[in-house]
């Protein structure tokens, strides 16, 4: 009976190192770019595989939640409406502006009118045509649907003027240096499709864009299938069809592009690397992100004996001097996080690079002495219940336990952070808390305002740091009027030279995004924003 | 029967109304607002507002509560507050995909699962049981996560043999499927084994076989069939539990059934969409067990409803 018992329990352990072999599944080489700016591509060989067909399939962690393109929605709707829908203008890979639909643009000496000549003979995927009048229609949608997430791209604005068929004109109602970088995001619908009764019911199964893809097909949760525009008005894709799984497993992901199920993956967990960057049939991409990350420190916050350490900028300081963020890139991503050099990312615009806080242990102690607090006390931090915040979190407990500030970890699901995280000063329980925060259209007062400017404490923004700055908040408000570029870049710049000596915040990381894809994926580009363009990909077959 | 049948249902109303009330106060209690959530992080305190008007969530529970019973009563469960698709709809596309699951785990494993039990009842204290007993054990201490992405691993990247995700060939069923069943065979094999050995012991087999009857006919025809009726109401159990989603399974395959769209409904505070998969599961339930006693009438036609 013993001899059947060995034989089964072998038998099991060899199944499960038949499954497990063959993988590299070795820990990740460390010495990954951990403070490299360039992308890395990881796995350059190349197989000569070619691909069995003329579908593209994408596998993503989570699903888009609508598809029309102005309701509120997350990374994965903005990536699937970026293929079907346009702007009038767009970013290139290296996040400078571009022409799309407008061909070319002009401001006004007072710096509140920009007018946009448009390119000609374009058509919506219902036929309808792409001129003046279709931009105006975009703009009288978020007036009767004040709900609507256009309505914050559109609210500085106070009339549109279609000039001729193809040419109009945008007003705001003061100078802004952000509108260029906003109207990136707003993304153009055929008329016809918006006014209909029901037009995001009509929306979230049609599309009406002017991109490159279509709309097929969708299965919510399952897969979105986009097929060729095929009177697109400019070069366009050469795949049939493109096609966004939803695969929420790690695991999965990962063997369905080493099977070729999919051809592309996004993203890929730094943890899990190792298993495919040897692999001769796949790339693994290694690209900046504009992800930042960070703990914010209630400066209003007291401890049951009245003081408030983080009001005294000497502990705050401390913190950032006994938190090592080369060991965090390391330990928490692998290797693939940078340290931070700002308070927002490299990518952004008007990043302006400051001294970093190198791990000073002596200098914290002595700062926490100075400030009162050489015997530390004790913090409660809230974070994201995901196993990656979680494992952030931990590190800076660890760190800070050094120079005996005793972290306690409260990990919550992210829609009860948010809630936590929006009460107001009086009723606030955040004592510190430990997010990312990334802005989608690369613009320096979209990294700051929400998350840093005194006006923005909550419930009107983010800034759970309760930091009020007359310096820094002027400079914020002041730059968005501006319209010299050296001069909104020396306000960017003294503003983040502030925080940056203030420390509001301890100052963690900045992602890189890991995405993979079989060698015979081509022209395929990415966004540090984190969206793929498939516009130019295909495949080689 | 039919009366009976028509008085079980009628009993499901009040049960529904109180189910539904503890429904909406407990997914109410959860911390986290869903406008907020669907705002997104950039939202100002006016937008946030706006979509709470938009979906009615600023009026009072009470009148939220009334108002929701009211649309459902004419059928209308609501609509998602994270998709905006009508939440019916939502989980009848959702309903499609776990069914197809929930099949191909019972096309084999209550018949594995009971012929595994009822061989080792037979053959109790041999070789043959112990391997039977080994086998159910392994399969209930299998977690399914571990299942299925050893068989991934193996059968799908290195054999090639089945694909990762999906459902949408015979191929692409045959991993969940091992998933899906082994937890049900394994359970039935330990439960129609101790069941069977149960009725083995009673006086009629034993004057069964006094009367010389073949040992074949003791087994099936008097022990076996009486054997059922715990295995059944086991199975009912265990069906009830599949169908309201194996987010496990689903996760790993990739497979948008009910099981994940109520895991991502709650993790987005997505209230109607909660409360209507928590009503159909409930009702679910409900159907299954008033299937699994019709069932005990055709297992021993001595049962009757009165």
């Amino acid at each position: 009976m013993k001899r059947v018992l060995t034989f089964l329990l072998a038998a099991v352990m060899l199944l499960s190192l038949a499954a497990c072999g063959g993988n590299n599944s070795a820990p990740k080489d460390n010495n990954a770019p951990a403070d490299s700016t360039a992308p890395a591509d990881a796995g350059k060989q190349t197989s000569g595989a070619k691909s069995p067909d003329n579908d593209m399939v994408v596998a993503v962690l989570a699903d888009a939640t609508h598809l029309d393109p102005h309701v509120s929605s997350n990374g994965a709707s903005n990536q699937i409406t970026y293929e079907m829908y346009e702007s009038l203008l767009t970013f290139d890979e290296n996040t400078n502006v571009i022409p799309s639909l407008a061909k070319e643009w002009s401001v006004s000496e007072d710096g509140r009118t920009y007018t946009f000549v448009l390119n000609e003979g374009i058509k919506f995927h219902d036929g309808e045509p792409f001129n003046a009048e279709a931009v105006k229609a975009v703009y009288d949608r978020g007036l009767a649907h004040p709900e609507l997430t256009l309505t914050r791209t559109t609210k500085n604005w106070v009339d549109v003027t279609v000039d001729s068929e193809y040419q109009v004109s945008i007003t705001l109602d003061e100078p802004n240096n952000t509108f260029i970088n906003k109207i990136t995001q707003l993304r153009m619908v055929s008329p016809k499709a918006m006014a209909m009764e029901n037009a995001s019911d009509y929306l979230a199964k049609n599309s009406a864009g002017t991109g490159a893809y279509v709309l097929s097909e969708r299965v919510d949760g399952g897969y979105t299938k986009l097929v060729r525009n095929e009177n697109y008005w400019r070069e366009g894709p050469t795949v049939d069809s493109l096609t966004f799984i939803v695969v929420p497993e790690d695991a999965s992901r990962i063997a369905m592009l080493q099977t070729g199920e999919a051809d592309v993956i996004t993203p890929v967990p730094v943890t899990d690397v190792g298993l495919i960057e040897n692999d001769p049939s796949i790339i693994v991409d290694v690209q900046p992100a504009t992800t930042y990350r960070y703990v914010t420190l209630n400066t209003e916050w007291a401890l049951p004996d009245g003081r408030k350490p983080f009001a005294d900028q000497r502990v705050r300081q401390a913190l950032n001097y006994a938190f090592d963020s080369e060991a965090y890139a390391k330990v928490v991503f692998n290797g693939y996080a940078k340290v931070p050099t700002s308070i927002f990312s490299d990518s952004i615009f008007y990043y302006a690079e400051q001294t970093p806080y190198s791990l000073d242990l002596e200098k914290a102690k002595s700062l926490m002495k100075e400030a009162g607090f050489e015997d530390g006390f004790d913090v409660d931090i809230i974070v994201d219940n995901t196993t990656v915040e979680q494992k952030g979190a931990t590190f800076v407990k660890q760190q800070l336990s050094q120079i005996g500030v005793n972290v306690n970890l409260l990990p919550n699901e992210s829609t009860a952070n948010a809630e936590l995280t929006s009460a107001p000063l009086e009723s606030t329980t955040v004592q510190m808390w430990y997010v990312n925060w990334s802005s989608g259209s690369y613009e320096a007062d979209g990294s700051m305002r929400s998350i840093l400017h005194g006006e923005k404490v909550p419930p009107s923004g983010y800034n759970t740091a309760f930091w009020n700055n007359a310096e820094f908040n002027q400079l914020l408000d002041d730059a968005l009027k501006m319209s010299d570029q050296n001069e909104i870049a020396q306000a960017y710049a003294r503003a983040q030279a502030i925080a940056w000596e203030e420390c509001p915040w301890i100052f963690l990381g900045n992602d890189n995004t890991l995405n993979a894809y079989k060698t015979y994926v081509t022209g395929l580009q990415y966004m540090p924003g984190g969206v793929f363009v498939f516009r130019t990909a295909g495949l080689d077959r | 029967m039919g009366r009976y049948c028509a008085r079980r249902l009628l009993e499901t109303i009040p049960l529904m109304l109180v189910i539904s009330i503890f429904v909406f106060m407990f997914i109410h209690l959860l911390p986290g607002d869903p406008a907020q959530t669907l705002a997104g992080k950039e939202a100002t305190v006016e937008e946030v507002e706006a979509i709470r008007a938009e979906f009615g969530l600023d009026k009072p529970l009470i009148v939220q509560y009334f108002n929701y019973m009211k649309d459902l009563f004419r059928g209308d469960m609501g609509r998602s507050l994270k998709s905006n698709i009508p939440v019916s709809e939502l989980i009848w596309s959702r309903f499609q995909f776990t069914i197809q699951l929930v099949c191909a785990g019972l096309v084999w494993a209550p018949f594995a699962g009971i012929f595994i039990g009822v061989i080792c009842a037979i053959k109790r204290g041999t070789f043959v049981d112990l391997i039977g007993m080994l086998l159910a054990i392994c399969g209930l201490s299998a977690p399914g996560f571990w299942l299925g992405l050893m068989g991934i691993q193996y059968f799908s990247v290195h054999l090639g043999w089945f694909p990762v995700s999906g459902l949408d060939s015979w191929r692409s069923f045959i991993l969940p499927s091992i998933v899906m069943g082994t937890g049900i065979m394994a359970t039935l094999a330990r439960y129609s084994r101790s069941s069977m050995l149960e009725t083995l012991r009673e006086d009629y087999v034993r004057t069964a076989r006094a009367k010389g009857q073949r040992e074949a006919i003791v087994m099936f025809r008097h022990a076996f069939k009486n054997s059922l009726i715990q295995v059944v109401t086991i199975l009912g159990l265990q069906i009830g539990g599949l169908l309201s989603g194996s987010v496990i399974t689903e996760t790993i395959f990739s497979i948008p059934g009910m099981g994940r769209l109520l895991v991502d409904s709650i993790a987005f505070r997505d209230y109607p969409a909660i409360q209507g998969l928590l009503m159909i599961f409930a009702m679910q339930y409900v159907l299954i067990n008033l299937v699994v006693d019709m069932l005990y009438g055709v297992i021993n036609p001595k049962i009757r409803y009165d």
